[in-house]
């Protein structure tokens, strides 16, 4: 029967690619991945690449809907509207941080 | 992470089926706004994107051209590409079930059965509440306040949003 891990006690046909190349990272940028994930880098590269990917197909997709619309969306406007909406958010976190306060007080 | 959750309400507002949004570019500010400028994540439950597909299906079958139906699916293809689907357990499912049954049981008799909260809106109200969601972005405000009492986030009806939007 066909073991369950590889011999790097990964799962058999395990699904991730590595890249066989040395990435030059400015110190600064390096620093920042050992900070978010000191034991393990990749880890950190791999979740903020997808987050970046995942964000450009939603940056493709509004795209295409102003296309679908024949609009262009006002880059002005719409920071606007981002900083009205920031401060939605900003006074929920503060809120919910308030409560989780005062529960761990009571 | 920074979530609102939507409902088929911003779908139809924001979409090539509202005639309104032709030409009006502030309607999409709201898509661009949240999930490009903020970097908040825009989700919804399957229940809202099963409307969305009948409003546009009943769209395309009216379509007066198969270039106007090409856009309004195209667009419905977009739109929940910048819109993620949010799974729920099933579980969680029969939870959001039995809880508008018992909304509708606590509702005043002779209240108008217009205003009960749907399966739809339950379902995207447990999401809202698996998600941790800060602002929820809908018309039926009352059913979402019944629906999740204990939680904590702002309601924004869509004319709302559309009105911080600059396109009120």
């Amino acid at each position: 029967m066909e073991p369950e891990q590889n011999r790097g006690g990964r799962p058999r046909r395990y699904a991730r690619r590595t890249v066989a190349k040395s990435v030059p990272l400015d110190p600064a940028i390096y620093d920042e991945l050992v900070r978010r994930s000191p034991n393990n880098i990749s880890r950190a590269v791999n979740d903020l690449l997808a987050d970046a990917l995942e964000q450009d197909k939603v940056r493709e997709a509004v795209h295409e809907m102003a296309r679908l619309l024949d609009v262009e969306i006002d880059t002005d406007v719409s920071a606007k509207a981002a900083a009205e909406f920031e401060a939605i958010f900003q006074r929920v976190e503060r809120r919910r941080a308030d409560r989780a306060a005062r529960s761990a007080v009571a | 992470m920074r979530t609102v959750v939507i409902d088929t309400g911003l779908y139809l507002a924001c979409s090539v089926l509202n005639r309104r949004s032709g030409g009006k570019p502030n309607r999409m500010v709201v898509l661009d706004a949240l999930p490009v400028q903020l970097g908040a994540t825009l989700v919804t439950s399957g229940a809202v994107v099963v409307e969305a597909a009948q409003h546009t299906s009943s769209y395309l079958r009216q379509a007066p051209s198969s270039w106007e139906r090409d856009r309004a699916a195209a667009f419905f293809s977009w739109f929940f590409v910048a819109v993620r689907l949010h799974e729920l357990a099933a579980p969680t499912v029969l939870a959001a079930v039995e809880n508008v049954s018992r909304c509708r049981q606590d509702m005043a008799p002779g209240s108008r059965r217009r205003s009960a909260p749907t399966v739809s809106d339950g379902l995207t109200a447990e999401v809202l509440r698996d998600v941790q969601a800060a602002i929820l972005i809908s018309d039926d405000g009352k059913d979402f306040g019944a629906l999740l009492p204990d939680c904590d986030f702002e309601q924004l009806s869509v004319t709302e949003a559309l009105r911080l939007a600059g396109a009120g």
